[in-house]
């Protein structure tokens, strides 16, 4: 059975589409926060993806694990954004008492 | 489903990492802030129109339909997918790619300068979090404990309050 580089790369491109529905119409933004984690996601697949498909012309092993390592640090940006942006909901939950994003208007603290 | 794709595309450390980053960090974190607000089914009653989320679904669609036309039609893509796509087989020099001492090897070979910047940062990110939940804490604090000093005030002297206000 062989996997064609389009199948992989069609997959990621669903997956961001649904994260940015998810972004358009949830009020919410702990779901908000949860599907910008979904559209990372996908571009990280797609880098995986691609990595995979140059992988027979790749003459040593650091480059053909050079998406993977990219992947790696990607991810642990996430993880970095995702407390960061979590620690904002809290501390916007705290002034206003809310989490939807309609009714947060005001930029000023 | 993420990581099972990844064992997919011959990347078994980076689908053990996804794992325990997402299961194990960000959802674990997600669950912690959802604890802490503590909503009640009120707070997350949305009312996204009908109207919205047509128009979204459809400019989504037409985003998933311009990425997928560009990917079917790329020649690139194509040349790069070639016969066997990506169950073609590796060349024997770089057979142990994707595997953890390999992928160990090339990070701290060829990308240290990256790793040591993400580790800092992560640690400019945990000040920032640490920062944005005590001082608002703080402020909050303050807050309460105003109206007791302007009640003190009142009963004192009006010019003493209105200088507190001022400051």
């Amino acid at each position: 059975m062989t996997l064609p580089l389009q199948a992989a790369l069609l997959f990621s491109c669903a997956i961001f589409a649904i994260g940015v529905y998810g972004v358009l119409v949830r009020q919410n933004l702990i779901v908000i926060l949860m599907c910008l984690e979904l559209m990372l996601n996908a571009v990280n697949l797609a880098v995986v993806a691609v990595g995979r498909a140059l992988l027979p012309q790749a003459a040593t092993t650091a480059q053909a694990n050079a998406a993977q390592v990219f992947v790696l640090i990607v991810l642990a940006v996430a993880a970095a954004e995702a407390a960061v942006g979590l620690s904002i909901l809290l501390a916007v939950y705290r002034k206003w008492r809310t989490t939807n994003a309609g009714e947060i208007q005001l930029l000023k603290g | 489903m993420v990581s099972l794709q990844y064992l997919v595309l011959r990347a078994p450390f980076l689908a053990v990492i996804q794992v325990l980053v997402y299961a194990g960090a960000i959802m674990v974190l997600f669950l912690f802030v959802l604890m802490l607000l503590n909503l009640s089914a009120d707070d997350l009653r949305e009312d996204a129109s009908r109207r919205r989320k047509v128009v979204a679904g459809l400019g989504c669609g037409a985003l998933f339909a311009l990425l997928a036309t560009a990917v079917m039609r790329s020649g690139r893509v194509e040349e790069l997918s070639g016969q066997a796509g990506l169950t073609a087989d590796v060349p024997a020099a770089v057979a142990e790619a994707g595997e953890l001492q390999a992928i160990a090897e090339t990070l701290f070979q060829e990308h240290v300068l990256p790793f040591e910047l993400t580790s800092f940062l992560i640690l400019i990110a945990i000040v920032g979090a640490i920062y944005m939940t005590k001082a608002r804490g703080r402020a909050r604090a303050e807050r309460s404990a105003e109206p007791a000093r302007a009640a003190e005030g009142e009963a004192a002297a009006a010019p003493v309050l209105s200088q507190e206000g001022r400051t």
